[in-house]
């Protein structure tokens, strides 16, 4: 490391990025500390220098860092925020130049445009925005609109803005965030043609450039290959993995096999492989400048990704090298590669594709000599095994260096990953390699090109049929959940250590006493920094959002799990799928104990038919049979179906542990038969030691009164969850006062078309001093007891 | 001032290191560092007399030799060659090139080269390393020498196999026939130089002086880096 400078003043740069991100130094108060320091060091250097000459290298050292710092701050995330008039207003007139566009997607084409000016009601917005406008209409409007835009062009489109979805409960994926990011301030949906129009035909020459290249190509990729094929050498060829199911991916993730979809290295060797083919006999400095040239047109193409970016830098650099006649180490590489693309954008730091692609190479070039040097010390007779253990440990290297990362995003540890990448990495090779022969053919040779697009097919299909069978084993992950950057941290200072310290222990039980106190060391200091959203002992209450509808998790204090309701399903979208599970599995739940459906709404049972079929739900009880409501006849003979024990409401104690769950449905008595669906909700009073909490489903005035009169105090409660998400044809007077609630918490989607809630239900509990919470405003709601009263919890940090 | 700052910044990303002795280069020397080019071994005129005897005297084939060091196994000029040969330094050959017109450039200008011949690599193993190393160093001494160089003209046109184990028989048979003129026209009545990295046995040179003379060239002479003995 020692002969690379580059190395040294890369870690040190990220090093003042990382600073700057913990302390957030203003940029005032930073300057002044610069200019000061350089003036005392210009005095140190002059007085001190020839007593201690190590200062100098310290203030280099400093030096580098405040450099790391400032490029922070300079790059600061400057995107700015919609303002709150002009976000969901009607009607909304946006003129703007499309900035880029996203290919096109079975059902949807996305685009981004730069505003000129966003003119709402009585607001008239002129400063710049970048928002993301996703199109969906039937296939051959898509189509030709998609046909007819270029970037540059001018358009006027009439629908309202929207800021994107932010983070709504506890481990979900900040995707406004996200989209800040990549520089997108808000979004726009488009569901009709006549809501855009093009005023405009100036084309941006080199996005136009790129984005038929891109267009070609993936014309040329559906000429030749079938949907799923089509779709993941879109993934692989051009980085857009947009068409692969979410489902697919999954599979990828429980596989260990996501990191193929990612452009990168092994692209970047094939585009230069091609290049010197083609050009083997042209000079060397002129074939490796092209080289690099192809090599840039790759990553112009690709959308320059930082997988893509860093391969590029990395091979770049080589040649270079190569062409200079200079050193380099694929360390020395690296560090290069990573300083260009922080010198550009120091947020990449924080960006998953980044952190990933390098501790993925870095993890290789780390642990494979070691890997090897083990290997050669064994004498392995047979080459091909050795040459298999070789390829494995490349894989494992990558493994360890990404293991961190893959813990924090993934939540999964793949255990099958190291035998399936042994098949899977050489058969991508294959497969992107016969892709681009099959594309290339096909300009020339079409009649060829479909034998290599058949055989190419078929390597596909081995590939995701492998993928799906493997990635679908009850055995092929771990489920690792609440894995932060501190116990990352412990797991690689302990990992270093061992390595560290290895070569003095040559007694081999004195190498096993080691390993074993240090997995201890790690297990003890891991669960140190596990920090349990919902702890035994205590009752927590999880007002999930879910948008318009409800979801109510709870875990009692001796850790027995309750749902109430779980959201909506649509065509489109299940709350069930994308929301409840991926919650349950963050917060290590794997059954719940308990479930109610409050009614037979589709906002309130729809996300139970996953649920059920998963076999997450073991128990669940629901309003009284109605076999004139088809909706209800569905779901009676789907849960018979499935292995769930099954019952009615009706007035009882539910006792778990030391909390009473009380359901006060009066299911035999006449007037509450003749009652509507909605006030026949499951109406449930939780009870622990002086702390209580009452749901009361979708009740409405009738009910109220009903239940009023037949339970009187009984129902005073510490917290209600409000009747209805709010509406104003509940939570009357009478049925609040009877309540008393301290907190009330009410679960309804941002815009809403009923407009829920009601502005004279929120005064009302206004006027009745009850503190009031809103899923919509803040997204999940955490409430907490300890037997003795409710505490609000901040999810959040 | 500017091209060594240049070549300075340039070293803190890319640093350059002497192929000898592994160790970084300062910004004064160029690919090879002095305290490698001070040891190894020079070849004295009653070494390389002896050598010419014992090697292309037979055949008289070859009027004229010289060379520059003495080829010896595990010192700097074995790392030097390799790295030029296996490490893609191609332009450290050139350097090579400089220097033996440096010491043995007069001794060549009494020869009246017209053209400077390379040892021509198999098509195959030049894709393979990308480059033929004789080319380079040709060039390097071609520049400073002011004869020009030409690459094209010899081809080999037998795939051998690597001559470094085998014994000066073997050798013979090995590059029997290896080589082809290109270009006749270029070559008749021409005082040619062949060029090659180290020179063993002295085979390789022999055989290519035989086809050029066969095409009508005037005098061969042969010029390597280094000599092994």
């Amino acid at each position: 490391m020692n002969d690379y400078p580059v190395i040294k003043f890369t870690i040190l740069f990220t090093a003042g990025i990382l600073l700057q991100h913990l302390i957030n130094v203003d940029i005032l108060i930073f300057y002044f500390f610069l200019i000061s320091l350089t003036v005392y060091s210009l005095i140190i250097i002059k007085r001190i220098y020839k007593h201690f000459p190590l200062t100098n290298q310290f203030i280099l050292f400093v030096l580098i860092i405040l450099f790391g710092m400032s490029t922070a701050i300079l790059n600061k995330n400057t995107i700015k925020e919609l303002p709150g008039n002009i976000v969901h207003k009607k009607p909304t007139i946006t003129y703007g130049k499309i900035e880029k566009v996203n290919l096109i997607q079975k059902d949807k084409l996305v685009f981004e445009i730069r505003t000129d000016s966003i003119i709402t009601l009585n607001v008239k917005e002129t400063r710049t925005y970048v928002l993301q406008c996703t199109f969906k209409e039937r296939k051959n409007i898509l189509l030709k609109f998609y046909n007819s835009i270029y970037p540059g062009y001018k358009l006027k489109i009439t629908r309202s803005v929207y800021n994107a979805r932010d983070k709504r409960n506890p481990g979900e994926f900040d995707y406004n965030k996200y989209l800040r990011t990549k520089g997108i301030s808000g979004t726009i949906n488009i569901n009709k043609v006549n809501q855009v129009k093009i005023t405009g035909k100036d084309k941006d020459n080199f996005k136009s450039f790129v984005f038929n290249i891109r267009k070609e190509i993936t014309k040329q990729i559906e000429k030749l290959y079938t949907f799923q094929t089509s779709a993941l050498l879109k993934g692989l060829l051009l980085a857009d993995r947009s068409n692969i199911s979410y489902s697919t991916k999954e599979e990828f993730i429980n596989a260990g096999v996501i990191h193929v979809l990612a452009v990168s290295g092994l692209h970047v060797g094939f585009i230069s492989l091609i290049v010197i083919i083609l050009l083997g006999r042209i000079n060397l400095f002129i074939r490796s400048g092209l080289t690099i040239i192809a090599l840039f047109l790759f990553l112009l193409i690709t959308g320059a990704p930082s997988s893509v970016v860093r391969a590029v830098i990395m091979g770049t650099v080589i040649i270079i090298s190569f062409m200079f006649v200079r050193g380099t180490n694929i360390f020395n590489s690296l560090a290069l590669a990573g300083l260009i693309i922080l010198l550009i954008k120091p947020s990449q730091l924080f960006a998953p594709g980044f952190q990933l692609s390098f501790s993925a190479v870095s993890g290789i070039a780390f642990f494979f000599p070691i890997f090897k040097g083990m290997i050669s010390k064994n004498n392995i007779k047979s080459k091909s095994i050795e040459y298999i253990l070789l390829f494995l440990s490349v894989s494992l290297g990558a493994q360890i260096g990404t293991l961190p990362f893959t813990l924090i995003y993934f939540g999964k540890l793949s255990i099958i990953a190291l035998a399936i990448n042994l098949v899977v990495i050489p058969l991508v090779g294959i497969i992107i390699a016969t892709g681009i022969v099959s594309l290339l053919l096909n300009l020339m040779l079409p009649s060829i090109a479909v034998y290599y697009a058949s055989a190419n097919e078929f390597f596909t299909g081995f590939m995701f049929w492998l993928i799906n069978k493997t990635g679908n084993l009850g055995f092929s992950f771990i489920r690792i959940s609440n894995f932060n950057f501190y116990d990352a941290y412990i797991i690689f200072s302990f990992l270093l250590f061992l390595l560290f310290i290895k070569k003095k222990f040559v007694n081999i039980y004195a190498r096993v006493i080691i390993v074993c106190l240090i997995i201890a060391n790690i297990f003890l200091f891991t669960s140190l920094t596990k920090y349990d959203l919902l702890p035994e002992n205590k009752l927590s209450v999880l007002m999930i959002d879910v948008g318009q509808g409800d979801a109510i998790l709870i875990k009692f204090p001796n850790g027995r799990t309750s749902l109430i309701d779980a959201g909506i399903r649509l065509n489109t979208f299940d709350i069930g799928k994308y929301t409840i599970e991926p919650l349950l599995n963050y917060l290590n739940i794997d059954k719940i104990d308990l479930a109610f459906v409050s009614h037979m709404d589709i906002d309130h049972y729809g996300g139970y038919n996953y649920l059920i079929a998963k076999g997450i739900i073991n128990e669940l009880i629901k309003p009284a049979y109605d076999s004139t409501l088809s909706k209800d006849v569905k779901f009676e003979h789907f849960m018979d179906d499935n292995p769930i024990i099954k019952s009615y409401y009706d007035q009882k104690i539910i006792k778990i542990g030391n909390v009473r769950v009380y359901i006060l449905n009066l299911t035999n008595n006449i007037k509450y038969q003749k009652l509507s669906g909605n006030n026949k909700s499951g109406i449930i009073k939780v009870v622990y030691g002086n702390s209580s909490i009452l749901f009361a489903g979708d009740i409405e005035n009738k009910g109220e009164k009903y239940y009023t009169k037949y339970y009187n105090d009984f129902l005073k409660s510490d917290i209600l969850k409000v009747p209805h998400h709010g509406s104003k044809t509940s939570s009357t007077e009478n049925f609040i006062n009877y309540i008393k609630p301290l907190y009330s918490i009410i679960s309804v989607g941002k815009y809403n078309k009923y407009h829920h809630p009601s502005i004279s239900v929120l005064s009302r509990l206004q006027r009745y001093n009850s503190k009031l919470f809103r899923t919509d405003k803040e997204g999940a709601i955490l409430f907490q007891s300890d037997g003795i009263k409710f505490r609000k919890i901040n999810w959040r940090d | 001032m500017s091209t060594k700052f240049f070549i300075s910044l340039f070293d803190f990303f890319l640093p350059r290191f002497c192929p000898g002795c592994k160790q970084k280069l300062s910004v004064k020397q160029k690919y090879i560092c002095d305290d490698c080019i001070n040891s190894i071994s020079l070849a004295t005129n009653s070494l390389i007399k002896i050598e010419y005897r014992r090697k292309f005297l037979d055949r008289k084939l070859i009027s004229g030799f010289t060379t520059h060091y003495i080829f010896e196994n595990d010192k700097e000029l074995q790392h030097i060659i390799h790295s030029i040969k296996y490490s893609n330094k191609f332009a450290v050959g050139k350097r090579l090139g400089e220097m033996i017109a440096e010491i043995r450039g007069n001794e060549i200008k009494t020869w009246n080269i017209d053209l400077i011949v390379p040892v021509p690599l198999h098509h195959l193993k030049k894709a393979n390393r990308g480059y033929n190393q004789s080319f380079y160093i040709a060039k390097g001494l071609g520049k400073s020498l002011n004869i020009p160089v030409n690459q094209s003209i010899l081809k080999r046109v037998k795939f051998t196999q690597t001559q470094t184990t085998l014994t000066l028989v073997e050798r013979q048979e090995n590059v029997g026939n290896a080589f082809k003129v290109k270009k006749t026209k270029l070559v008749e009545g021409k005082n040619i130089l062949i060029i090659d990295d180290v020179i063993t046995t002295g085979a390789t040179q022999n055989e290519c002086a035989k086809v050029l003379k066969e095409d009508g060239a005037n005098k061969i002479y042969a010029c390597a880096t280094a000599i092994a003995e």
